[in-house]
Protein backbone atom coordinates (compact mmCIF):
# COMPACT_ATOMS: atom_id res chain seq x y z
CA UNK A 1 0.00 0.00 0.00
CA UNK A 2 0.91 3.42 -0.62
CA UNK A 3 2.83 4.72 2.91
CA UNK A 4 2.29 8.18 4.29
CA UNK A 5 5.88 9.56 3.18
CA UNK A 6 5.68 7.77 0.35
CA UNK A 7 6.88 10.67 -3.06
CA UNK A 8 4.15 11.72 -5.07
CA UNK A 9 4.92 11.73 -8.94
CA UNK A 10 8.36 13.55 -9.53
CA UNK A 11 8.38 16.09 -12.76
CA UNK A 12 9.91 13.05 -15.00
CA UNK A 13 6.74 11.00 -13.96
CA UNK A 14 5.00 14.03 -15.04
CA UNK A 15 6.74 13.71 -18.54
CA UNK A 16 6.01 10.00 -18.89
CA UNK A 17 2.19 10.66 -18.19
CA UNK A 18 2.19 13.19 -20.78
CA UNK A 19 3.91 11.27 -23.05
CA UNK A 20 1.85 8.54 -22.60
CA UNK A 21 -1.03 10.12 -23.18
CA UNK A 22 0.28 11.59 -26.89
CA UNK A 23 1.53 7.73 -27.48
CA UNK A 24 -1.85 6.61 -27.22
CA UNK A 25 -3.97 9.54 -28.54
CA UNK A 26 -1.80 9.49 -31.68
CA UNK A 27 -1.89 5.84 -31.78
CA UNK A 28 -5.82 5.43 -31.54
CA UNK A 29 -6.07 8.47 -34.10
CA UNK A 30 -4.19 7.00 -36.93
CA UNK A 31 -5.40 3.42 -36.28
CA UNK A 32 -9.21 4.61 -36.10
CA UNK A 33 -8.00 6.33 -39.52
CA UNK A 34 -6.23 2.95 -41.33
CA UNK A 35 -8.14 0.57 -40.00
CA UNK A 36 -11.58 2.09 -40.85
CA UNK A 37 -11.13 1.42 -44.64
CA UNK A 38 -9.19 -1.79 -43.79
CA UNK A 39 -12.12 -3.14 -41.57
CA UNK A 40 -14.73 -2.00 -44.30
CA UNK A 41 -12.57 -3.61 -47.21
CA UNK A 42 -12.58 -7.05 -45.07
CA UNK A 43 -16.34 -6.83 -44.08
CA UNK A 44 -16.71 -6.95 -47.87
CA UNK A 45 -14.68 -8.38 -49.92
CA UNK A 46 -14.85 -12.59 -50.66
CA UNK A 47 -11.06 -12.09 -52.24
CA UNK A 48 -8.89 -15.45 -51.05
CA UNK A 49 -6.76 -13.05 -49.54
CA UNK A 50 -9.39 -11.96 -46.76
CA UNK A 51 -8.39 -14.82 -44.28
CA UNK A 52 -4.61 -14.20 -44.58
CA UNK A 53 -5.02 -10.54 -44.12
CA UNK A 54 -6.99 -10.91 -41.03
CA UNK A 55 -4.65 -13.51 -39.32
CA UNK A 56 -2.13 -10.81 -40.45
CA UNK A 57 -4.00 -8.09 -38.39
CA UNK A 58 -4.71 -10.64 -35.57
CA UNK A 59 -1.15 -11.59 -34.69
CA UNK A 60 -0.52 -8.92 -32.72
CA UNK A 61 -2.67 -10.48 -30.74
CA UNK A 62 -0.74 -13.60 -29.40
CA UNK A 63 3.14 -12.55 -30.14
CA UNK A 64 5.13 -11.53 -27.34
CA UNK A 65 5.35 -8.30 -27.57
CA UNK A 66 9.58 -8.53 -27.52
CA UNK A 67 9.14 -10.47 -30.79
CA UNK A 68 7.56 -7.67 -32.70
CA UNK A 69 9.55 -4.99 -31.44
CA UNK A 70 12.84 -7.02 -32.36
CA UNK A 71 11.78 -7.29 -35.86
CA UNK A 72 10.94 -3.87 -36.12
CA UNK A 73 14.45 -3.13 -34.41
CA UNK A 74 15.82 -4.62 -37.32
CA UNK A 75 13.67 -2.83 -39.46
CA UNK A 76 14.15 0.61 -38.26
CA UNK A 77 18.09 -0.06 -37.94
CA UNK A 78 20.26 2.10 -40.61
CA UNK A 79 21.86 -0.77 -42.32
CA UNK A 80 17.89 -1.99 -43.21
CA UNK A 81 17.00 0.25 -46.02
CA UNK A 82 13.72 0.97 -44.00
CA UNK A 83 15.66 2.59 -41.56
CA UNK A 84 18.26 4.18 -44.17
CA UNK A 85 15.56 5.80 -46.28
CA UNK A 86 14.05 7.35 -42.98
CA UNK A 87 17.36 8.67 -41.91
CA UNK A 88 17.66 10.22 -45.62
CA UNK A 89 14.65 11.88 -45.44
CA UNK A 90 14.47 12.91 -41.85
CA UNK A 91 17.51 13.33 -40.54
CA UNK A 92 16.87 11.57 -37.59
CA UNK A 93 16.85 7.62 -36.67
CA UNK A 94 13.62 5.46 -36.33
CA UNK A 95 14.90 3.35 -33.62
CA UNK A 96 14.51 5.08 -29.98
CA UNK A 97 12.33 8.03 -30.88
CA UNK A 98 8.70 8.60 -30.41
CA UNK A 99 7.93 7.94 -34.32
CA UNK A 100 9.55 4.40 -33.96
CA UNK A 101 7.38 3.95 -30.51
CA UNK A 102 4.56 5.64 -32.40
CA UNK A 103 4.87 2.64 -35.53
CA UNK A 104 5.06 0.16 -33.33
CA UNK A 105 2.13 0.89 -31.43
CA UNK A 106 -0.12 0.85 -33.89
CA UNK A 107 1.00 -2.28 -35.33
CA UNK A 108 0.75 -3.52 -31.58
CA UNK A 109 -2.65 -2.56 -31.04
CA UNK A 110 -3.85 -3.18 -34.70
CA UNK A 111 -5.98 -6.04 -33.97
CA UNK A 112 -8.01 -3.86 -30.97
CA UNK A 113 -9.28 -1.48 -33.48
CA UNK A 114 -9.51 -3.61 -36.48
CA UNK A 115 -11.75 -6.20 -34.97
CA UNK A 116 -14.69 -4.52 -33.21
CA UNK A 117 -14.82 -2.08 -36.32
CA UNK A 118 -15.58 -5.50 -39.04
CA UNK A 119 -17.81 -6.76 -36.26
CA UNK A 120 -19.74 -3.86 -36.34
CA UNK A 121 -19.55 -3.45 -40.53
CA UNK A 122 -20.71 -7.44 -40.78
CA UNK A 123 -23.45 -6.67 -38.48
CA UNK A 124 -24.28 -3.67 -40.39
CA UNK A 125 -27.31 -4.25 -42.86
CA UNK A 126 -26.21 -3.52 -46.40
CA UNK A 127 -29.90 -3.25 -47.45
CA UNK A 128 -29.64 0.05 -46.32
CA UNK A 129 -26.73 1.24 -48.85
CA UNK A 130 -29.36 0.43 -51.28
CA UNK A 131 -32.22 2.30 -49.72
CA UNK A 132 -29.78 5.21 -49.93
CA UNK A 133 -28.57 4.86 -53.39
CA UNK A 134 -31.82 4.92 -54.67
CA UNK A 135 -32.65 8.20 -52.55
CA UNK A 136 -29.49 9.69 -54.53
CA UNK A 137 -26.35 8.85 -51.43
CA UNK A 138 -23.48 8.37 -53.28
CA UNK A 139 -20.69 5.59 -51.37
CA UNK A 140 -19.04 8.18 -49.36
CA UNK A 141 -22.32 9.98 -48.66
CA UNK A 142 -23.72 6.65 -47.93
CA UNK A 143 -20.51 6.22 -45.74
CA UNK A 144 -20.41 8.84 -43.45
CA UNK A 145 -24.38 9.40 -43.01
CA UNK A 146 -24.98 5.88 -42.76
CA UNK A 147 -22.62 3.70 -41.82
CA UNK A 148 -20.84 5.77 -39.52
CA UNK A 149 -23.93 6.75 -37.31
CA UNK A 150 -25.44 3.52 -37.15
CA UNK A 151 -21.95 1.77 -35.89
CA UNK A 152 -20.34 4.58 -34.10
CA UNK A 153 -20.71 1.88 -31.12
CA UNK A 154 -17.94 -0.27 -33.14
CA UNK A 155 -15.82 3.41 -33.02
CA UNK A 156 -16.03 4.07 -29.59
CA UNK A 157 -14.83 0.24 -28.50
CA UNK A 158 -12.44 0.47 -31.08
CA UNK A 159 -10.86 4.13 -30.32
CA UNK A 160 -11.50 2.86 -26.10
CA UNK A 161 -9.24 -0.33 -26.59
CA UNK A 162 -6.82 0.88 -28.57
CA UNK A 163 -5.95 3.63 -26.53
CA UNK A 164 -5.97 1.38 -23.43
CA UNK A 165 -3.90 -1.02 -24.70
CA UNK A 166 -1.36 1.71 -25.74
CA UNK A 167 -1.07 2.49 -22.15
CA UNK A 168 -0.27 -0.38 -21.53
CA UNK A 169 2.52 -1.24 -23.66
CA UNK A 170 5.72 -2.42 -21.98
CA UNK A 171 7.90 -5.17 -24.87
CA UNK A 172 7.68 -2.86 -27.90
CA UNK A 173 8.75 -0.29 -26.57
CA UNK A 174 11.35 -1.62 -24.33
CA UNK A 175 12.24 -2.68 -27.46
CA UNK A 176 12.32 -0.37 -30.01
CA UNK A 177 12.38 3.35 -27.81
CA UNK A 178 14.53 2.45 -24.76
CA UNK A 179 14.26 4.89 -22.13
CA UNK A 180 14.43 7.97 -23.38
CA UNK A 181 12.56 11.04 -21.13
CA UNK A 182 10.71 12.86 -23.15
CA UNK A 183 11.16 10.71 -25.74
CA UNK A 184 10.41 6.98 -25.32
CA UNK A 185 10.09 6.98 -21.47
CA UNK A 186 6.35 5.57 -21.17
CA UNK A 187 4.54 5.15 -17.82
CA UNK A 188 5.24 1.22 -18.07
CA UNK A 189 8.40 1.61 -18.35
CA UNK A 190 8.90 4.70 -15.57
CA UNK A 191 7.10 2.13 -13.48
CA UNK A 192 9.61 -0.65 -14.25
CA UNK A 193 12.13 1.98 -12.90
CA UNK A 194 10.79 2.74 -9.65
CA UNK A 195 10.24 -0.98 -8.89
CA UNK A 196 13.93 -1.60 -10.19
CA UNK A 197 15.29 0.72 -7.51
CA UNK A 198 13.02 -0.21 -5.19
CA UNK A 199 11.20 3.08 -4.90
CA UNK A 200 7.92 1.69 -4.57
CA UNK A 201 5.45 4.72 -3.59
CA UNK A 202 5.94 6.01 -6.86
CA UNK A 203 5.57 2.46 -8.14
CA UNK A 204 2.52 2.27 -6.60
CA UNK A 205 1.12 5.90 -7.85
CA UNK A 206 2.22 5.24 -11.69
CA UNK A 207 0.20 1.51 -11.17
CA UNK A 208 -2.77 2.62 -9.48
CA UNK A 209 -3.29 5.76 -11.90
CA UNK A 210 -2.71 3.16 -14.73
CA UNK A 211 -5.06 0.79 -13.83
CA UNK A 212 -7.69 3.36 -12.64
CA UNK A 213 -7.62 4.45 -16.58
CA UNK A 214 -8.21 1.06 -17.94
CA UNK A 215 -11.17 0.90 -16.11
CA UNK A 216 -12.51 4.10 -16.39
CA UNK A 217 -12.25 3.53 -20.20
CA UNK A 218 -13.76 -0.18 -20.13
CA UNK A 219 -16.73 1.67 -18.35
CA UNK A 220 -16.93 4.23 -20.61
CA UNK A 221 -17.12 2.16 -23.55
CA UNK A 222 -19.85 -0.10 -21.86
CA UNK A 223 -22.03 3.43 -20.28
CA UNK A 224 -21.80 5.22 -23.70
CA UNK A 225 -22.42 2.30 -25.76
CA UNK A 226 -25.43 3.73 -27.96
CA UNK A 227 -26.70 2.40 -30.81
CA UNK A 228 -27.83 -1.27 -28.60
CA UNK A 229 -31.05 -1.17 -29.33
CA UNK A 230 -30.65 -0.52 -33.20
CA UNK A 231 -31.57 -3.58 -35.35
CA UNK A 232 -29.18 -2.93 -37.76
CA UNK B 1 -45.23 11.96 -69.07
CA UNK B 2 -42.29 9.34 -68.07
CA UNK B 3 -41.59 6.32 -70.37
CA UNK B 4 -39.48 3.51 -69.73
CA UNK B 5 -38.55 1.28 -72.24
CA UNK B 6 -37.39 -2.32 -71.69
CA UNK B 7 -35.24 -5.08 -73.07
CA UNK B 8 -33.47 -6.63 -70.66
CA UNK B 9 -32.40 -10.45 -69.29
CA UNK B 10 -33.15 -11.81 -65.86
CA UNK B 11 -31.02 -14.04 -65.00
CA UNK B 12 -29.98 -15.75 -61.69
CA UNK B 13 -27.15 -17.94 -60.84
CA UNK B 14 -28.38 -21.33 -59.20
CA UNK B 15 -28.74 -21.75 -55.35
CA UNK B 16 -29.15 -24.09 -53.00
CA UNK B 17 -33.19 -23.86 -52.61
CA UNK B 18 -33.78 -22.73 -56.75
CA UNK B 19 -32.31 -23.56 -60.06
CA UNK B 20 -30.72 -21.82 -62.64
CA UNK B 21 -33.22 -18.52 -63.32
CA UNK B 22 -33.61 -17.17 -66.58
CA UNK B 23 -36.18 -15.14 -68.88
CA UNK B 24 -36.21 -11.92 -70.86
CA UNK B 25 -38.55 -9.11 -70.88
CA UNK B 26 -38.98 -6.79 -73.50
CA UNK B 27 -41.97 -3.99 -72.82
CA UNK B 28 -42.69 -0.57 -72.40
CA UNK B 29 -44.06 1.59 -69.17
CA UNK B 30 -45.73 4.64 -69.94
CA UNK B 31 -47.15 6.73 -67.48
CA UNK B 32 -48.39 7.96 -65.20
CA UNK B 33 -50.59 4.96 -63.84
CA UNK B 34 -49.33 2.42 -62.14
CA UNK B 35 -48.24 -0.96 -64.41
CA UNK B 36 -48.35 -4.38 -62.71
CA UNK B 37 -46.10 -7.20 -62.04
CA UNK B 38 -47.22 -10.73 -61.06
CA UNK B 39 -46.21 -13.90 -61.12
CA UNK B 40 -45.06 -16.72 -58.68
CA UNK B 41 -42.17 -15.97 -55.86
CA UNK B 42 -39.02 -17.36 -57.83
CA UNK B 43 -40.32 -15.66 -61.38
CA UNK B 44 -38.20 -12.82 -61.12
CA UNK B 45 -40.62 -9.83 -60.34
CA UNK B 46 -37.69 -8.45 -57.47
CA UNK B 47 -34.83 -9.22 -59.98
CA UNK B 48 -36.91 -7.15 -62.31
CA UNK B 49 -37.27 -4.20 -60.33
CA UNK B 50 -33.84 -4.24 -58.73
CA UNK B 51 -32.86 -4.02 -62.66
CA UNK B 52 -34.94 -0.92 -63.13
CA UNK B 53 -33.56 0.41 -60.00
CA UNK B 54 -29.67 0.08 -61.03
CA UNK B 55 -29.27 -2.29 -58.33
CA UNK B 56 -28.02 -5.58 -60.20
CA UNK B 57 -24.51 -5.02 -61.69
CA UNK B 58 -24.86 -8.33 -63.71
CA UNK B 59 -28.27 -7.08 -66.01
CA UNK B 60 -28.08 -7.43 -69.58
CA UNK B 61 -29.87 -5.62 -72.50
CA UNK B 62 -30.73 -2.11 -72.82
CA UNK B 63 -33.05 0.27 -70.42
CA UNK B 64 -33.90 3.40 -71.03
CA UNK B 65 -36.09 6.51 -69.19
CA UNK B 66 -37.70 8.74 -71.74
CA UNK B 67 -34.06 9.63 -73.86
CA UNK B 68 -32.07 8.61 -71.41
CA UNK B 69 -30.16 5.56 -71.26
CA UNK B 70 -30.09 3.89 -68.20
CA UNK B 71 -28.53 0.27 -69.13
CA UNK B 72 -27.05 -0.40 -72.28
CA UNK B 73 -24.91 -3.99 -71.55
CA UNK B 74 -23.66 -4.04 -75.37
CA UNK B 75 -22.07 -0.44 -74.75
CA UNK B 76 -20.92 -0.97 -71.20
CA UNK B 77 -23.45 1.54 -69.92
CA UNK B 78 -24.76 1.02 -66.30
CA UNK B 79 -26.07 4.08 -64.59
CA UNK B 80 -25.62 3.80 -61.17
CA UNK B 81 -29.24 4.00 -58.91
CA UNK B 82 -28.18 7.16 -57.60
CA UNK B 83 -28.42 9.25 -60.80
CA UNK B 84 -31.71 7.14 -61.55
CA UNK B 85 -34.16 9.13 -59.85
CA UNK B 86 -36.39 6.44 -58.88
CA UNK B 87 -37.80 5.44 -55.99
CA UNK B 88 -37.62 1.96 -54.42
CA UNK B 89 -40.06 0.60 -51.53
CA UNK B 90 -39.67 -2.68 -50.37
CA UNK B 91 -41.59 -5.22 -48.63
CA UNK B 92 -39.91 -4.81 -45.81
CA UNK B 93 -39.78 -0.86 -45.21
CA UNK B 94 -35.98 -0.16 -44.09
CA UNK B 95 -36.18 2.81 -42.04
CA UNK B 96 -32.86 3.78 -41.45
CA UNK B 97 -32.34 3.02 -37.35
CA UNK B 98 -30.54 5.74 -36.38
CA UNK B 99 -32.77 8.61 -37.44
CA UNK B 100 -36.47 9.18 -36.05
CA UNK B 101 -39.01 9.54 -38.53
CA UNK B 102 -39.21 13.61 -39.54
CA UNK B 103 -34.74 12.45 -40.21
CA UNK B 104 -35.75 9.79 -42.37
CA UNK B 105 -37.62 11.71 -44.55
CA UNK B 106 -35.32 15.00 -44.57
CA UNK B 107 -32.62 12.28 -45.74
CA UNK B 108 -34.84 11.75 -48.84
CA UNK B 109 -35.78 15.27 -48.78
CA UNK B 110 -32.68 16.91 -48.67
CA UNK B 111 -31.05 14.56 -51.78
CA UNK B 112 -34.18 14.95 -53.70
CA UNK B 113 -33.88 13.71 -56.84
CA UNK B 114 -35.45 17.02 -58.91
CA UNK B 115 -36.16 20.30 -58.60
CA UNK B 116 -39.98 20.10 -58.63
CA UNK B 117 -39.88 18.60 -55.14
CA UNK B 118 -43.13 17.08 -54.23
CA UNK B 119 -43.95 19.73 -51.11
CA UNK B 120 -42.65 17.91 -48.17
CA UNK B 121 -45.35 18.77 -45.41
CA UNK B 122 -48.28 17.92 -48.54
CA UNK B 123 -46.71 14.47 -48.48
CA UNK B 124 -46.42 13.84 -44.28
CA UNK B 125 -50.08 15.30 -43.87
CA UNK B 126 -51.43 13.21 -47.01
CA UNK B 127 -49.97 9.79 -45.23
CA UNK B 128 -51.01 10.83 -41.72
CA UNK B 129 -47.48 10.94 -40.46
CA UNK B 130 -47.39 14.40 -38.54
CA UNK B 131 -48.22 12.74 -35.25
CA UNK B 132 -44.87 10.33 -35.68
CA UNK B 133 -42.34 12.67 -36.77
CA UNK B 134 -40.41 12.45 -33.49
CA UNK B 135 -41.17 9.07 -32.73
CA UNK B 136 -37.66 6.42 -33.09
CA UNK B 137 -38.23 4.48 -36.27
CA UNK B 138 -38.35 0.80 -33.68
CA UNK B 139 -41.32 2.29 -32.06
CA UNK B 140 -43.68 2.19 -35.00
CA UNK B 141 -46.17 -0.83 -36.20
CA UNK B 142 -45.46 -2.48 -39.85
CA UNK B 143 -48.25 -0.27 -41.05
CA UNK B 144 -46.99 2.71 -40.01
CA UNK B 145 -42.97 2.25 -40.98
CA UNK B 146 -44.47 1.40 -44.45
CA UNK B 147 -46.36 4.50 -44.63
CA UNK B 148 -43.13 5.77 -43.86
CA UNK B 149 -40.84 4.28 -46.16
CA UNK B 150 -43.33 5.43 -49.18
CA UNK B 151 -43.35 8.75 -47.83
CA UNK B 152 -39.57 8.51 -48.03
CA UNK B 153 -39.57 7.40 -51.46
CA UNK B 154 -41.89 10.37 -52.35
CA UNK B 155 -40.16 13.48 -51.05
CA UNK B 156 -37.59 12.33 -52.60
CA UNK B 157 -39.29 13.41 -56.45
CA UNK B 158 -38.39 9.99 -57.94
CA UNK B 159 -39.77 10.08 -61.73
CA UNK B 160 -40.31 6.41 -60.96
CA UNK B 161 -41.89 4.64 -58.31
CA UNK B 162 -40.62 0.81 -58.09
CA UNK B 163 -42.61 -0.94 -55.32
CA UNK B 164 -41.77 -4.48 -54.60
CA UNK B 165 -44.76 -6.16 -52.41
CA UNK B 166 -44.86 -3.10 -49.99
CA UNK B 167 -47.93 -4.49 -48.39
CA UNK B 168 -47.11 -8.59 -48.05
CA UNK B 169 -45.87 -7.98 -44.42
CA UNK B 170 -48.28 -6.27 -43.32
CA UNK B 171 -52.09 -7.34 -41.24
CA UNK B 172 -54.83 -7.21 -43.24
CA UNK B 173 -56.67 -3.85 -41.17
CA UNK B 174 -53.40 -1.88 -42.41
CA UNK B 175 -53.28 -3.43 -45.98
CA UNK B 176 -57.08 -2.08 -46.44
CA UNK B 177 -55.58 1.41 -45.15
CA UNK B 178 -52.70 1.98 -47.44
CA UNK B 179 -54.22 0.03 -50.34
CA UNK B 180 -56.32 3.18 -51.38
CA UNK B 181 -53.69 5.59 -50.90
CA UNK B 182 -51.41 3.93 -53.68
CA UNK B 183 -53.88 3.70 -55.53
CA UNK B 184 -53.71 7.43 -55.65
CA UNK B 185 -50.32 8.05 -55.78
CA UNK B 186 -49.95 8.27 -59.66
CA UNK B 187 -52.78 10.54 -60.29
CA UNK B 188 -51.74 12.84 -57.55
CA UNK B 189 -48.06 13.00 -57.67
CA UNK B 190 -48.50 12.37 -61.57
CA UNK B 191 -45.87 9.85 -61.75
CA UNK B 192 -45.17 6.06 -63.21
CA UNK B 193 -45.36 3.59 -60.84
CA UNK B 194 -44.08 -0.36 -61.02
CA UNK B 195 -46.08 -2.15 -58.41
CA UNK B 196 -44.94 -6.18 -58.04
CA UNK B 197 -46.64 -8.48 -56.47
CA UNK B 198 -47.72 -12.10 -56.49
CA UNK B 199 -51.22 -10.92 -55.30
CA UNK B 200 -53.58 -11.06 -57.95
CA UNK B 201 -56.44 -9.33 -56.34
CA UNK B 202 -54.14 -6.17 -55.17
CA UNK B 203 -52.49 -6.59 -59.00
CA UNK B 204 -56.31 -6.87 -60.07
CA UNK B 205 -57.16 -3.30 -57.74
CA UNK B 206 -54.59 -1.04 -58.35
CA UNK B 207 -52.92 -1.55 -61.61
CA UNK B 208 -54.30 -0.10 -64.73
CA UNK B 209 -51.77 -2.65 -67.17
CA UNK B 210 -50.13 -6.18 -65.55
CA UNK B 211 -47.39 -8.23 -66.77
CA UNK B 212 -47.50 -12.05 -66.30
CA UNK B 213 -43.87 -13.37 -65.12
CA UNK B 214 -45.53 -16.88 -64.77
CA UNK B 215 -44.08 -19.23 -67.15
CA UNK B 216 -41.27 -16.79 -68.58
CA UNK B 217 -38.57 -18.86 -68.54
CA UNK B 218 -38.13 -17.61 -71.99
CA UNK B 219 -39.35 -14.75 -73.56
CA UNK B 220 -42.48 -12.31 -72.56
CA UNK B 221 -43.03 -9.55 -75.05
CA UNK B 222 -45.23 -6.64 -73.74
CA UNK B 223 -46.38 -3.96 -76.17
CA UNK B 224 -44.46 -1.83 -78.57
CA UNK B 225 -41.47 -3.41 -78.78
Amino acid sequence: MISADAPTLSAADWQAVWLTLSLAGATTLLLILFSTPLAWWLSRTSSRWKNVIEAIVAVPLILPPTVLGFYLLVLFSPDHFVGYWWLQISGNTLAFSFTGILIGSIIYSLPFAVQPLLNGFEQFNRQYLEVASTLGAKPADQFFNLVLPVTRSSFLTAAGLSFAHTIGEFGVVLMIGGNIPGETRVLSIALFDHVEVMNYGAAHWLAAGMLLTSFVVLLLISTLRPGREYRV
Amino acid sequence: MTCLTIDIALSRPASKRRGTFRSHLCTRFAGPGIYGISGPSGSGKTTLLRCLAGLEPSATGTLWRDDECWLDSGRGIHLPPQRRQVGLVFQDARLFPHLNVGDNLRFAHRRAHSDQTLAFDEVIDWLGLRPLLASPVQQLSGGEQQRVAIARALVNAPRVLLMDEPLTALDSASRKALLPKISELPARFNMLMVYVSHDEEQIAALCDRVIDLTNTNGTLSGESC
